[in-house]
């Protein structure tokens, strides 16, 4: 499999209050960070030769919309000279509404961005405003139009779903933002539940007692609901969070983390994985310094500036690849899974996936086990009960 | 001889016992003032923690007392739970004399009078002593009239201290010299001597705590154990002064520990008699006991895997813990475990506190259980004391159940508070009468299976603390008796079950399913919890299911970053017990025994 390459565009105009990914609002430092992110691939590139052909390359943050389309062009042009390439490559940028013009959109596009990851979050204006959202449903209505317009055949839009407010955000509200999206025909969604994350504002307030959050129970209801509706629209709900039109829109990108695929990161933050082989025996995980200032220090004495590392052994890439697998449609490949690690998950876990079975959260095939959707929203509690008896 | 003297120091938990002890200690300069820690003989941690002696110490206190001659005083510190009263009883049979301590501000208390009657039992000389006296809150006129009308001494002998500050304490054993008888014996006689103690030495083997009566007993001598003739070569003999002080010869009169290979505790008892192989004494000291368990109950690893540890781990409590009986036990619902028996539930939870701390085990235990005599229709007859192998109704005549007689001092405000309790309790009004104007003495019998559970704390709560108890066994009684079983989802949870009196039957089902509903996590499944007799469910209560729990992002680093809390949920999933597919906590075992009445 192709490797994918990911790189951190660590600015924003203001941080979201639930946002806990890395990003400075202070631009200034934005042709540094350009510049040593060309320093970033050429040490990346000498460190792992033999990576193979990228075949995607996911502009996230951050805001990668704050970029300007000439310098996403120069990010992808020291790419193209740093690493090997594949001719279909996936190019995503994630796009913040009220951070682009249908210029701007038009110039990413001419940049050799061929997939759009808008982040629409809602298409009301209340709900964007609870998540503290620079843009309203307005601009976000606009951005969909011109990313039309221009040509974007691949478009993404993120939803963020069981907000909270006076009460938790309704069966109702969600079905209309949902309806909303859906007549723009995304080719792709991706349908976040609202997590509060520690240490970000919203957590606090909400630590606070300043609004409800929709319970669990709710949850699984809006879960389903968001699940339903898409399906029913036609979408696959090919992974927890995400939808595709078809397969062909499936997130080539993101599948790569699913499917533990060689995945490169590139600035502030960003992490990266080896699958294992070539030079490199053991598979391993690598995280970028989360600070902007430290990672150019870094750069700037040719130093790589990776803050941690860990290699995998075969229990730790057992969980991942059962966790991964069991968020997907296709679920885990029993053969495979028994080439990786010799185990034969039936024969050991069969009792229990006889029980999940019936309980209508799990199907059996003679190759794979999967999770149904209902399956999916208790994924977390499903894998850790399977993890226990392995 | 006459420069030995052999007391205990007797109280009511809490009124400073430990604390005297110390001070004698600390006056009497065997131990230097850098390495003394509080409750210095109270070893365990949960000793300290409670503040309650489990095990009893000996010290032997060198003292020049004000006359000019150098005194041995032996203290032998004792149990304070009325769990523990046997031992107590043969510490006390070891000595000439007591000190009776009572709280300057508490006053009498139940325990107070019990240890009394026992010391008087056995013919102790008893000086009162009021502790606590520079407290605010101290009565001492009022526990002086106490002294002499509730215990009928003389209060004009009673010594006014203050432990904790170190007031009285050389009129302590200024007393204990000149008021306490010295001990008699012949030293020519043949050895008699009586174990009141032992301990277990993971490098000497079993230490014996004994008192000699008559005779001398030194290393080389063939010793012999009269309740069970079994003899052993004394290694080494010495005295206790915080650590052990081999002495050549323990002689009549004295108190000291001997060593001679025994493997376990359990080869020695309590109370025994100790003689020479080759020249026995004629009589065996009064007063031996086996220690009786009262409550049963039984302890499983909660993954089952630490069986193997368990068995380890029993095993080395047992060397140092002679009343602690057990034998192997299964449960379809826990797996391999062990069935216990112990002398009260204080013993229970000091048991399983250190099978938990000191072996690092985490332990479900069942609900406790008295044993019931069961008499069926073919006229044999059986005792059980395991909810789980409770017979079939049908085949049973009549069912008896242990009594105690309780004896509950309280002051007089809290009289009605105490008879609901009881009168809750099963309990029966035998008499009460008044110790002084505002304090009473009420008795009650009770079945003692309704005490074993949360009596004493119900007794303290409502009484804000001057509630006091103390109880012995009086024999059996016909009962009604059921067996509550509990299911959850259709699947009945042996290790749950308990025998209850029919007429609690319905609000304890009631009670112990609304606990266990508060317990039980929520599964990915509806769990229907249910109590039932026989077939008759009584009680209900169901678990709706959770909907929802999985992470909405998982790219980059949210990976390694799910991986580690999946690892980290995976451990503290060790504390759950599946039964079923339900995963019961450890802490619902232990739920459903709490009355909330």
């Amino acid at each position: 499999m192709n490797p994918g390459l990911y790189i951190h565009v660590p600015f924003c105009l203001r941080k979201c209050p639930y946002c806990d990914f890395y990003s400075e609002a202070d631009l200034t430092l934005k042709s540094a960070f350009l510049e040593a992110l060309r320093c970033e691939m050429a040490l990346v590139a000498e460190a792992l030769p033999d990576a193979g052909g990228f075949d995607t390359v996911y502009f996230g943050g951050g805001t990668p919309s704050l970029l300007e389309p000439s310098e996403v062009a120069g990010v992808l042009d020291a790419v193209q000279r740093h690493f090997t390439v594949a001719d279909d490559v996936e190019v995503t940028l994630e796009v913040n509404p009220g951070t682009v013009t249908p210029e701007k959109l038009a110039g990413f596009r001419h940049a050799g961005v061929n997939r759009l990851s808008i982040g629409v979050q809602s298409l009301d204006d209340a709900t964007l405003r609870f998540l503290g959202r620079l843009h309203n449903a307005e601009q976000a209505r606009d951005v969909l139009d011109a990313a039309r317009a221009c040509g974007f055949a691949s478009l993404s839009a993120d939803l963020i779903y069981g907000v909270g407010g006076a009460t938790g955000q309704s069966v109702e509200a969600v079905l209309s933002d949902v309806t909303a999206l859906l007549s723009y025909a995304p080719e792709h969604l991706s349908c976040y539940m609202l997590t509060l994350e520690e240490g970000t504002p919203l957590h606090a307030r909400h630590s606070n007692n300043d609004f409800m959050m929709p319970d669990e129970t709710a949850q699984g209801t809006l879960f389903s609901t968001v699940s339903d509706t898409l399906t029913e629209g036609g979408y696959l709900h090919y992974e927890v969070s995400n939808f595709a039109r078809s397969p062909g829109f499936v997130s080539r990108h993101n599948t790569k983390y699913w499917e533990m695929v060689t995945t490169v990161g590139l600035g502030p933050s960003a992490h990266g994985f080896w699958c294992g082989g070539g030079g490199r025996q053991e598979p391993s995980r690598w995280w970028n310094v989360a600070n902007l200032r430290s990672w150019l220090a870094c750069l700037k004495e040719g130093r790589r500036p990776v803050q941690g590392e860990e290699t995998l052994d075969r229990e730790a890439l057992m969980t991942e690849a059962l966790y991964l697998g069991l968020r997907r449609m296709e679920g885990v490949a029993l053969k495979d899974f028994h080439r990786r690690f010799a185990v034969d998950l039936v024969s050991v876990l069969g009792g229990l996936f006889g029980e999940l079975e019936e309980q209508g959260l799990m199907v059996r095939s003679s190759d794979a086990i999967r999770l149904t959707r209902r399956g999916f929203a208790v994924a977390d509690g499903i894998v850790l009960r399977l993890l226990q008896a392995l | 001889m006459k420069h030995i003297r052999n007391f205990s120091i007797i109280a009511h938990i809490d009124h400073g016992k430990s604390t005297l002890s110390d001070r004698l200690i600390q006056e009497t300069g065997i131990i230097s003032d850098r390495d003394f820690k509080d409750q210095i003989l109270d070893t365990m941690d949960i000793e300290r923690e409670r503040g309650i002696t489990i095990k009893s110490q000996t010290v032997s206190l060198p003292y020049k007392a004000k006359d000019g001659n150098e005194y041995v005083l032996n203290l032998i510190d004792t149990p304070g739970h009325v769990d523990f009263t046997y031992e107590v009883s043969r510490a006390l049979a070891s000595c000439e004399g007591a000190l009776l301590i009572v709280d300057a501000s508490q006053g009498v208390e139940a325990q107070t009078l019990a240890n009394l009657y026992l010391a008087m039992e056995h013919d102790l000389e008893i000086i009162p002593v009021i502790n606590k006296i520079d407290l605010p809150s101290a009565e001492v006129d009022w526990v002086k009239g106490q002294i002499d009308e509730d215990l009928g001494l003389d209060s004009q002998a009673a010594i006014l201290t203050s432990a904790k500050n170190g007031i009285g304490i050389v009129d302590v054993l200024e007393a204990a010299v000149t008021l306490l008888p010295p001990p008699e014996g012949d030293p020519d006689a043949p050895l008699k001597a009586v174990i009141f103690d032992s301990h277990y030495d993971p490098y000497r083997g079993t230490v014996v705590h004994f008192r000699v009566f008559d005779g001398t007993i030194k290393a080389g001598d063939t010793i012999k154990f009269m309740s069970n003739d079994a003899s052993y070569k004394v290694e080494e003999v010495g005295v206790f002064q915080i650590v052990r002080v081999p002495r050549k010869v323990i002689s009549a009169g004295e108190v000291g520990y001997l060593i001679a290979g025994i493997k376990t505790v359990s080869d020695t008892r309590c109370g025994d008699t100790i003689t020479h192989l080759r020249r026995e004494c004629e009589t065996i000291v009064a007063g031996f006991k086996d220690p009786t368990p009262v409550v049963f109950s039984s302890i499983y690893p909660v993954a089952s895997d630490d069986y193997e540890e368990l068995i380890v781990a029993m095993e080395k409590l047992k060397l140092n813990d002679a009343s602690l009986i057990y034998e192997k036990d299964s449960s379809a619902a826990l797996g391999f475990g062990f069935r216990c028996g112990f002398l009260g539930l204080l013993h229970l939870e000091v048991v399983q506190e250190r099978l938990e701390r000191e072996y690092g085990l985490s332990l479900i235990l069942t609900a406790p259980s008295v044993q019931y005599e069961v008499e069926f229709h073919t006229g044999a007859e059986e005792i059980i004391d395991n909810p789980a192998l409770y017979p079939d109704p049908t085949t049973i005549k009549r069912t008896s159940e242990p009594f105690i007689k309780a004896a509950i001092i309280v002051p007089e405000r809290y009289m009605g508070a105490v008879m609901k309790l009881c009168l809750d309790r099963r309990g029966m009004s035998v008499n009460y009468q008044y110790l002084t104007n505002s304090r009473m003495e009420m008795v009650f019998e009770l079945p003692l299976a309704e005490v074993v559970y949360d009596f004493y704390d119900k007794l303290k709560s409502i009484t804000q603390g001057y509630g006091s108890f103390d109880y012995e066994l009086v024999g059996y009684k016909e009962t009604d008796l059921v067996k509550l079983d509990f299911l959850i989802n259709g699947e009945k949870v042996d290790a749950l079950a308990q025998l209850v009196h029919k007429d609690r039957s319905v609000s304890r089902g009631r009670i112990a399913c609304a606990k266990l509903k508060e317990e039980i996590p929520r599964q990915m499944f509806k769990v229907a919890i249910q109590g039932a007799i026989g077939a008759k469910v009584v009680s209900r209560e169901t678990i709706s299911a959770y909907r929802k729990d999985v992470t909405a992002k998982c790219y980059g680093g949210d990976i390694s970053r799910k991986r580690k809390l999946l690892e980290k949920q995976k451990k503290g999933k060790k504390r759950m017990k599946m039964v079923g597919q339900v995963e019961i906590p450890q802490s619902a075992f232990l739920a459903v025994l709490k009355s909330d009445d």
